[in-house]
């Protein structure tokens, strides 16, 4: 930016950028004139702006060549010298971070085109264009014209004015507060009427459930605002029939309570030290260069991250590590920048400098599509921890083939990508029948009989002793890495299963998975 | 091998159909409602009936005062499988009425009527502040609602409650003592193994979690050799007299060292006492005594003491019922040192989920 005059070079600079943009899009990576600074430079060339330095906090009208010094002031001036309410705008359209910095981009190009940046209007000069220049009309529209990433690539050289006009505004980008889940509770309970509970594993509170009930009865219609466990994203008030209402209600709800349970740590430790499962992915993903390396990454389900951790040390150019539970894509995104490997969203953001990789992203893998920028398809591995007891409890396949079908390259790999359910026979011994036959003198063998009785459909996670296993093991299911379905399958015992011991109560191994339908 | 009624289906089998789900009715029950109703989970209530110290308890209480129950009537708050009904009953109570408001109550109704005393216990399935009972008044209420630090799913309400309601004036409550105790302990390796783990989890940095794994107190096993200095009693309660509200409270500490040692946690536990017995009886969840399933609960403080023998650790505790869910506890803890090696002065927060 050395030149006498600093006005001439913009504005200059700023008629060649005209040269490009007036053709079509598909010539935009073409640098036809060597003085124009491609978009590769602007990128080098940004990491000796130093946030701090006063020199830098020194802000360009967007319509016009003066200058300012605070982005107040510059917004003063353009909401009353060009019709331009930068504030307003922002609250009426409801744009977050990136939703103003791309405002800002965009308005900057259409004026580099001399075009009015709410009607379309092309004026032949700039002086035209501010004198075109009018009341905000028909402001929706230009949410679908903002709609494009490349918006999100500063569009003027040193544009201070994108990493200050966030600055009143308290840490967005602050993954670091933890997320005060009372209040986000109280929230929520404000909406609805619903108490969302979590980690409740050993209480007979039954409130949740009862309220659900209790809506049920409710006729007619009923009024529900869907407020975000997926980060607030889906603000809609409904007016419907209650049924269907009352069913994502209950999604939503059970959804609130499987991510919740999720959000406690002592659960992730326990994960994290089972050495055989996290050996086991550490060794793929640090052992298989020639898979990670450059490779973008996908992590269903990140927990505290340690898989994309992973994949970031084994080469990996990018890792988008997706968590639905708030609480725990806080902590990934904390312990991802605590270890040099964070990646901000937004490409040379110049206050968080990171050169990491890994991108946190906040929400159900299959309602994604808005806040990621991804394209479909283009993810080279896919990993995921999905497994849960009996392989399919929890249900979260579906997400991992989702993610699988919308997301990853064909030809792309999945870690693991087979997975096996076996099945065996046990004798009484692995069974509290015999303790409950007599407990302190009483006979309490009903319990023992429903135990037993409701072991299809109760699945019960224990730990069973060697010696209690008296039948061979068969092969139950194998799932291969293109199962194109989940599907309902009561699995039977087939006629493999050789045992020595005529009483088998625990050979009814039932799992059931939910068809797509 | 053999399957003589044909009744094994394979998937080979052209009659097969996989989308027949008739297997699977309606009123089965999702996983969401395994986490959620786990009293409902007979793993639970194996565990609490395999407790010796806790049942034998209270089974001697009940049989060894056979006086206490002649011709009188027993509620049971929170009678889960019924064995606390059962002894009663078997003592010799006129009748029993047991309140359970899992699915577990229809587990317990069908043990009473296997074992023959359907004439003499009623179950009812239902929470305590819902039912009706169809008697005005009881004579005793019998409990086992302690739950870990005491205090924790906080069900001595519903006991207070009960009380309140229905116990005859000089009704009997059992227990009707207990007393939350405190002690400091060295506990380097499993610190380690617990909080500092997640210094270098594989080689990463996933320290930000300390802070908060630090706020979780830990239900554990400690050996009393780790204890390093007196045990100090918190806070005594009155079951039969007390108000609802006295369960919350706050208490100063003065732990004073036995030995030269580190102080990595301090270690709430408590015991329970029935002294309308005829001889008083009870039973401790202390370190120093006989393991039960409550073990005890660790509280990790964010600095390593270093202690002198003869030194003092003085504080508070501050204990209450969280206020968005009762069952819930919230605990502050202040705590200073003033010694020879080591200076510290210090609050926490802690919560139990």
């Amino acid at each position: 930016m050395a030149s006498n005059d600093p006005q001439y070079q913009e504005s200059r600079r700023i008629e060649l950028m005209d040269h490009e943009f007036g053709v079509e899009k598909e010539l935009e990576e073409e640098s036809e004139d060597e003085d124009v600074e491609g978009w590769d430079d602007w990128e080098a060339e940004n990491d000796d702006v130093d946030e701090g330095e006063s020199s830098d906090t020194d802000f360009l009208c967007f319509f016009c060549h003066s200058r300012y010094g605070s982005c107040d002031a510059l917004f003063d001036h353009c909401s009353l010298s060009h019709h331009f309410d930068f504030r307003g705008i922002r609250t009426e359209l409801g744009l977050d971070f990136y939703g103003a910095f791309k405002l800002i981009n965009y308005v900057r190009s259409q004026v580099a085109e001399h075009r009015c940046w709410n009607c379309g209007f092309a004026c032949q000069s700039n002086q035209d264009l501010q004198n075109h220049l009018h009341e905000t009309v028909n402001i929706e529209a230009i949410n679908a014209l903002l709609d494009d990433e490349r918006y999100l690539k500063p569009f003027m050289k040193d544009d201070s004015l994108l990493y200050n006009f966030g600055e009143d505004e308290e840490g967005e980008d602050d993954y670091a507060a933890p997320i005060d889940k009372e209040e986000l509770i109280r929230d929520l309970k404000s909406y609805e009427d619903i108490s969302i509970d979590d980690d409740h594993t050993d209480t007979c509170d039954k409130s949740g459930m009862k309220v659900l009930s209790a809506s049920k009865d409710k006729n007619g219609v009923s009024s529900v605002e869907h407020a975000g466990s997926t980060g607030g994203k889906l603000k809609e008030t409904h007016l419907r029939a209650s049924f269907p209402t009352v069913i994502a209600k209950e999604i939503k709800n059970v959804n609130d309570n499987y991510f919740g349970a999720y959000s406690s740590f002592g659960i992730h430790r326990e994960m994290i030290s089972d050495k055989v499962r996290t050996d086991a992915y550490r060794q793929v993903i640090l052992k298989n260069p020639s898979l990670l390396k450059n490779a973008v990454v996908m992590d269903v389900g990140c927990g505290t991250g340690i898989l994309s951790l992973f994949a970031a040390r084994a080469g990996a150019s990018r890792v988008i590590a997706i968590e639905a539970s708030e609480k725990m894509a806080a902590v990934a995104t904390q312990i991802a920048m605590d270890n040099g490997l964070w990646q901000s969203k937004i490409p040379n953001e110049g206050f968080n400098q990171s050169t990491g990789v890994i991108e946190v992203v906040q929400g159900m893998v299959e309602e994604l599509d808005k806040s990621l920028q991804v394209q479909p398809q283009s993810v080279d591995v896919l990993v995921s921890e999905w497994m849960g007891y009996c392989l399919l409890y929890e249900s979260m396949l579906s997400s991992v083939l989702f993610a699988r079908d919308r997301w990853l390259k064909p030809g792309g790999a999945i870690l693991p990508d087979t997975a096996t359910i076996f099945v065996a026979g046990f004798g009484r011994g692995g069974t509290s029948l015999p303790f409950w036959e007599n407990v302190y003198g009483f006979n309490m063998s009903c319990i023992g009989k429903e135990l037993v009785g409701d072991a299809a459909q109760t699945p019960i996670v224990d730990i069973v002793d060697n010696h209690d296993i008296v039948t061979s093991s068969a092969v139950l299911q194998v799932l291969q890495r293109n199962a194109s379905r989940v599907v309902y399958i009561p699995l039977h015992t087939k006629n493999a299963l050789v045992t020595n011991n005529p009483y088998l109560p625990g050979a009814n191994c039932h799992c059931v998975r939910k068809t797509d339908r | 091998m053999s399957d003589p009624d044909g009744h094994d289906k394979s998937i080979d089998d052209p009659a097969f159909d996989p989308d027949d789900v008739s297997i699977v009715q309606d009123d089965d029950k999702t996983s969401a409602d395994y986490y959620f109703d786990s009293y409902s989970h007979f793993g639970i209530h194996e565990e609490m009936l395999k407790d010796v110290v806790r049942t034998k308890t209270y089974q001697n209480v009940i049989y060894q005062n056979k006086f206490l129950f002649k011709n009188k009537v027993v509620l049971d708050v929170g009678a889960g499988t019924g064995i606390l009904s059962l002894f009663c009953a078997k003592a010799g109570a006129e009748h029993v009425y047991a309140v359970e408001c899992s699915q577990m109550a229809d587990m317990a109704k069908e043990i009473v009527e296997a074992n023959g005393y359907s004439n003499v216990i009623t179950v009812l399935k239902g929470k305590v502040e819902e039912i009706e009972l169809p008697v005005s008044k009881v004579d005793i209420i019998i409990s086992e609602w302690m739950g870990y630090f005491l205090l924790f799913e906080n069900m001595l309400n519903t006991v207070l409650y009960a009380r309140d309601k229905w116990l005859v004036e000089d009704g009997v409550v059992l227990p009707d003592k207990t007393s939350l105790y405190l002690t400091a302990i060295e506990d380097a390796e499993y610190k380690d193994d617990k909080i500092e783990f997640w210094n270098n989890v594989y080689g990463f940095d996933m320290s930000c979690i300390k802070k908060q794994a630090l706020m979780e107190p830990l239900v554990d096993t400690v050996d009393q050799n780790q204890i390093v200095t007196n045990c100090q009693l918190l806070k005594t309660m009155d079951i039969s007299k007390m108000a609802p509200g006295d369960a919350s409270f706050s208490a100063p500490f003065k732990l004073v060292a036995e030995r030269d040692d580190y102080i990595h946690a301090l270690v709430a536990y408590f015991d329970v006492s029935f002294t309308k017995c005829h001889k008083l009886t009870g039973f401790s969840t202390g370190p120093r005594s006989r393991a039960t399933h409550w073990k005890q609960t660790v509280l990790y403080l964010d600095d390593v003491l270093t202690i002198c023998e003869g030194e003092t650790l003085v504080g508070n505790m501050t204990v209450a019922q969280n206020k968005k869910n009762p069952r819930d506890v919230d605990i502050m803890l202040k705590y200073s040192l003033n010694g020879r090696r080591c200076v510290v002065s210090r609050i926490q927060h802690y919560k139990m989920r």
